[in-house]
């Protein structure tokens, strides 16, 4: 069985499973005992057009921390930091005898809340849309690098939509 | 097509500005996958996934149907004279809808403005929303 197929079925047993790459390059593999839920809200408000438009995603990831655990000096963060760290989940689904995953998103964490006492750390923040485009733009080597960064793809190229040869406009 | 001359990105412009006015241009938005990866997408993709209205355990339509008759390339501020424009059918006025308006984008501008356009308008011939 397939992931589509396992997907849709009316009867599913899901789970979740993600990782934390911290700024260090130190990364934490989150189990689903970890995580407690997610969110990730994307698009546009009121059924505008998004023609032109460079959509940026905000997600949400509170996970389990029992007696303070992702805290400074907790059990697994220890003397680490969450702030900009890339948390990315993915969803699994059941299909016979395993678990079949998918990507559902991925976001810098950009705020960290957790109560006096609490068991639980939420972590939230926007996607690279936001961080890795933020700076000023001045030449298109430097959109070019960003991009390429996320490996910018066209799937609508095929539609031979009115192409831009990048490299003749010479923003430099 | 190509751009000869460099734009007036405007003050402050940042690399999400001009990446949103390159792919408004190409008839797509930008966004970033699930996966981190920042991808340009089309508005009127060549191939749709069919949702059923079964799979969904709630659903909100839309109050407007939308058929693209028109693309107009305009600056704020000078709305009623449109940089450039392209209709299927100059007959038919611009409305919400039929109309998309590219706004403030700095690669249309004279000379490039009405061929962009009118290539935008050939790649998204047949672009329509209907509610059920």
């Amino acid at each position: 069985m397939d992931y589509q197929t396992a997907i849709s079925a009316a009867c599913r047993t899901l789970t979740a499973r993600g990782s934390l790459t911290l700024t260090t390059g130190y990364t934490y593999a989150l189990s689903a005992d970890d995580i407690l839920s997610f969110r990730f809200e994307e698009g546009v408000q009121g059924g505008d057009m998004l023609l032109g438009g460079a959509v940026g995603a905000h997600g949400q990831l509170t996970l389990a921390s029992p007696a303070g655990a992702w805290l400074p000096g907790g059990e697994r963060l220890g003397t680490r930091t969450l702030n900009g760290a890339a948390a990315t989940l993915e969803i699994g689904v059941l299909a016979g005898d395993e678990t079949l995953y998918q990507p559902c998103g991925r976001f810098i964490v950009s705020r960290i809340e957790s109560g006096e006492g609490q068991d639980s750390v939420t972590l939230s923040g926007y996607d690279e849309m936001v961080h890795a485009l933020a700076a000023p733009f001045s030449r298109w080597a430097d959109l070019s690098a960003a991009a390429q960064r996320g490996a910018c793809a066209h799937p609508g190229a095929e539609r031979s939509a009115p192409m831009i040869r990048c490299r003749t406009a010479t923003a430099r | 097509m190509s751009i000869p001359a460099r734009p007036d990105w405007g003050e402050g412009c940042t690399l999400r500005r001009a990446l949103g006015m390159a792919a408004g241009a190409m008839g797509c938005f930008a966004r970033v996958t699930p996966q981190g990866r920042i991808r340009l997408q089309s508005v009127w993709p060549a191939s749709f996934r069919a949702l059923a209205a079964g799979k969904c355990l709630s659903m909100s339509l839309s109050s407007l149907d939308f058929a693209l008759n028109r693309v107009r390339a305009v600056n704020s501020g000078n709305e009623e004279t449109p940089l450039a424009e392209a209709a299927l059918n100059a007959a038919l006025p611009a409305g919400a809808s039929n109309t998309l308006e590219l706004r403030d984008n700095a690669l249309l501008r004279a000379g490039s403005a009405q061929s962009l356009t009118s290539g935008l308008l050939a790649a998204l011939s047949g672009m329509t929303n209907y509610t059920l």
